[in-house]
């Protein structure tokens, strides 16, 4: 870990359950990397139940009569029709078309948005915001945040008598927990429940939520964890997938070689598509050259992890949209110290899991 | 919205603002057989090209009591001189001032430098003749990127790396080498190679200010390049006097443009310009009046274009982060009325035809800039003046007199308001202009000193203009394009310096016909 602590809302339980000290630097705030083993707490995540640490996310505060306006004409018209209670993903561009950000914007009142994302993208909404009738705002330190994912999510919760299991997918709940006050999202990428709470609560809520956490193999996960999720959810991340664009008109990266679609008309259509590699064996062939059987390059692989759920390694790939199908066979090489390494792979659809 | 085209009310090309870029603008469209419509909100066209009426028939030049930079093939073109245009000294000379009347004279003649400057300092009197020819030879051939909208696809991003333009440019490598180096040069240190005279150096030095920069800044010797690439009165790195003023330039650009088919109008204010799909479609006036167009130009700054005059849906977020913050600093002027000639101790008649530089140290005017960028006038100023009626009786009757003094490196804004400082100021400049003119008090028939706030008043607002380090290294057409398709900048927003020019408005116009001719909708 380069850097100085930051501490999330949660350190105090998260430091304590850290048995191994592995830390990392996200977003401004110090979280751990992993527990104790990565594999087990990327288990958890898909057979029992796991809480992770999310506090580095961003969130912005859209606020004001032009709040819908600013965000209909940076991440696409389909913001404004969004219902007070609901959230759908979203992704901004420049205005030449390139990236710059993706995450989820929330309908939080008449006026009142929240635009959750992965990577800081303050300044780009706040300099325009006053144009057009709008306060930006950055809460991220305003709160804890914690995922809670796993098939044994809602029994946890429910064990917790946290009661909101009958949540919709893409909606959120303010409300009281036993005299906590909390926002539930129920997100679809990765899935899970976040939890956000004011930051002096953080300590409390894990305890709560960890209180019958036996019965269901509940489990603390770091960010390598998160990381594996993410790949099986089959999302691009800023700046561990792809350079966002940060001039004005950049046309650089395009939505569509990422998976998304350029909603707001600004995106341009791309050659290169998003897709999967599930990998023979285990290792990881991160940012390595992708080759069809013919010998031709066909696109690269962004980040890969070996997914214990799926055991064995996968990876997310930028590929040319003609050899993109699903179940060409591909071949992967990566030169390292030990010399070039191969190995074959094939097209899977996304998400992994 | 969408624009209807009303018969009649459709043009070409509808230019908001009458400044100087506008005109030249709309004199070149309407020459290419455009439809042209220029909309000026004042009652006057030329922006800040403008003669002022002082008391008594007087009149003085606003600001731009100097050109050098007006746009050669526009007067050319339009025969500009048949229209009035005169040039009342067409290569003006300078004077370092010093106290105690020890001037330092740099004739507008280089060659002549060595015996007249020698007088005073032997070596900076040789070196001043291969100073000015290297300098001229260099900056000649950085010319293409300051006098053509330079299309070349490689070299069209706003920010240019110095390479692709020493490419373009097809510098030999030693020239690539140099540009590279004046590129992080501060004005100051390109002068320290070639001379001692810390005064002589303050006076060449000074000629950066208009682009806010100031002579120790690094890039601000790529200004000084800039200004000697310049041409006037058909000789290079002349600076000459306009006969009338600036206002004479306007008229004649006014009339001009009217005779090649220009539709002028006057007392005319657009309050927005109408985007559609992201392309500019016309504008709309106060008074409700919608005009259509297949492209619309701006005179005005990049701010008000952009931010002021378009609607945030239609800009989109990039605009509001890419529109610079506005300067802070600006320019002052004192124009001084005397009853006799201003009494230089040592210059004759024919030398007030020169231009006047105050400026002691080259480190002068930093210490001025950073007082204003503190937000306050520092103790000591710096100024260049020249006396209009040396060359130009008709500009003050009756035996008058007229100093014009501009004082760079003021603040934008300043504590209390400019109404405050301006008789403090006034006062100031005088006591400064008193310590090398002793004697000048006593002649005084009148003064008017005018603040930045003034200026802003009568010229426009200048706010919203990129670093000038960038605005050198990009291409004309990088600086007329806005991120809206069919709106394009024209004026000194759109100039790599903001001084007297039109040329901006030429290379617009120039690129609108060729991709009109090439059966595009717009560049």
């Amino acid at each position: 870990m380069i850097g100085g602590l930051n501490p999330t809302p949660f350190h105090a339980r998260t430091a304590a359950q850290n048995l191994t000290n592995a830390w990392v630097n996200k977003g401004g705030f110090t979280v751990p990397a992993f527990y104790i083993d990565a594999v087990p707490e990327a288990l958890a995540a898909r057979l029992t139940a796991a809480v992770i640490d999310v506090t580095a996310r961003q969130d912005l505060r859209f606020e004001g009569e032009g709040a819908s306006e600013l965000l209909s004409a940076s991440c696409g018209n389909s913001v404004a029709a969004l219902q007070i209670g609901y959230s759908k993903p979203v992704h901004w561009c420049s205005d030449g078309g390139g990236l710059r950000g993706s995450g989820a914007v929330y309908r939080m009142g008449e006026h009142d948005y929240l635009l959750r994302s992965d990577d800081v993208d303050f300044a780009w909404f706040a300099l325009a915001s006053p144009r057009f009738g709008a306060t930006v705002r950055d809460v991220t330190g305003d709160r804890g945040l914690v995922l809670l994912a796993g098939p044994y999510a809602i029994p946890v919760m429910v064990a917790a008598r946290l009661e909101v299991p009958y949540l919709e997918l893409n909606r959120h709940v303010t409300l009281d927990w036993l005299g906590i006050p909390i926002t539930v999202f129920h997100s679809a990428r990765p899935l899970g429940y976040e939890i956000a709470c004011a930051p002096e609560d953080g300590t409390l809520l894990l305890d709560r939520l960890f209180r019958r956490a036996a019965l269901f193999g509940l489990r603390m996960a770091g960010e390598e964890a998160l990381q594996v999720l993410e790949i099986e959810a089959g999302m691009a991340a800023p700046h561990a997938d792809y350079l966002p664009a940060r001039q004005p008109f950049a046309r650089l990266p395009a939505p569509a070689a990422l998976g998304l679609k350029a909603e707001n008309g600004a995106g341009r259509q791309a050659n290169a598509v998003l897709a999967g590699i599930e990998l023979d064996g285990v290792e990881p062939m991160p940012f390595a050259p992708v080759f069809a059987n013919g010998g031709n390059k066909i696109g690269t692989t962004l980040r890969s992890l070996y997914s214990p759920a799926l055991r064995s390694a996968i990876a997310l790939a930028e590929l040319s949209r003609a050899q993109a199908t699903v179940g060409t066979i591909v071949k992967v090489l990566r030169f390292d110290s030990s010399g070039p390494r191969e190995r074959l792979g094939r097209v899977v659809p996304l998400p992994f899991l | 919205m969408i624009v209807r085209l009303a018969v009649g009310n459709s043009y070409d090309a509808v230019i908001i603002g009458g400044g100087v870029g506008g005109l030249v603008a709309a004199a070149h469209l309407a020459r290419a057989r455009a439809r042209v419509l220029v909309l000026e909100a004042s009652g006057r066209f030329g922006g800040q090209a403008e003669t002022m009426e002082l008391s008594g028939g007087v009149r003085a030049p606003l600001l731009a009591h100097t050109v050098w930079a007006l746009d050669q093939p526009t007067i050319k073109t339009f025969r500009l001189a048949s229209h009035g245009l005169d040039f009342a000294q067409p290569n003006m000379g300078l004077f370092a001032l010093r106290p105690g009347g020890k001037h330092i004279a740099v004739p507008e003649q280089s060659f002549r430098a060595r015996t007249v400057l020698a007088a005073q300092d032997r070596r900076d009197g040789s070196n001043y003749v291969a100073f000015h020819r290297e300098t001229v030879r260099f900056a000649r051939s950085m010319r293409p990127l300051w006098y053509r909208p330079l299309r070349h696809a490689r070299v069209e991003e706003r920010e240019q790396p110095l390479g692709a333009i020493a490419r373009w440019l097809r510098l030999s490598d030693r020239d690539a080498d140099r540009l590279e180096t004046l590129s992080r040069l501060s004005a100051a240190a390109y002068l320290d190679r070639w001379f001692d005279n810390d005064a002589l150096k303050a006076a060449l030095a000074l000629d950066v200010f208009p682009s806010g920069l100031s002579p120790e800044e690094a890039g601000s010797a790529l200004v000084l390049l800039w200004r000697y690439a310049q041409e006037s009165c058909g000789r290079q790195a002349a600076i000459s006097q306009l006969r009338g003023g600036p206002g004479a330039f306007a008229s004649a650009l006014a009339m001009a443009a009217k005779d090649a088919g220009a539709e002028l109008r006057s007392r005319t204010r657009v309050s927005a310009i109408i985007v559609e799909r992201r392309r500019a479609v016309g504008v709309a006036l106060e008074t409700g009046e919608i005009i259509a167009s297949r492209a619309v130009l701006s005179c005005l700054g990049q701010k008000q274009t952009l931010l002021e005059l378009v609607s945030a849906v239609s800009a989109g977020l990039g605009v509001s982060a890419a529109v610079p913050g506005d300067s802070r600093v600006a320019t002052a002027q004192l124009v001084i009325m005397l009853a006799g000639p201003p009494p230089f101790a040592g210059i004759d008649r024919k030398g007030l035809e020169s231009r006047f530089v105050l400026a002691q140290w080259p480190e002068t005017a930093t210490r001025v800039k950073t007082a204003a960028l503190a937000g306050r006038i520092a103790g000591e100023l710096v100024l260049e003046a020249t006396v209009p009626t040396a060359a130009d009786a008709s500009l003050a009757p009756g035996g008058i007199h007229l100093l014009s003094a501009l004082l760079p490196y003021m603040p934008a804004s300043i504590q209390g308001g400019w109404k405050a400082h301006r008789e403090p100021l006034r006062k100031q400049a005088m006591e400064t202009l008193e310590a090398v003119a002793p004697g000048l008090k006593d002649r005084v028939v009148g003064s008017q000193l005018l603040t930045p706030d003034d200026i802003e008043t009568r010229a426009g607002q200048a706010g919203g203009s990129a670093s000038p380090w960038s605005r050198l290294v990009a291409s004309y057409a990088a600086r007329i394009r806005t991120p809206i398709a069919g709106l394009y900048l024209c004026g000194r927003a759109a100039e790599p310096v903001g001084v007297l020019s039109g040329r901006a408005g030429r290379m617009a116009a120039e690129m609108l016909v060729a991709a009109w001719r090439e059966g595009r909708r717009s560049p």
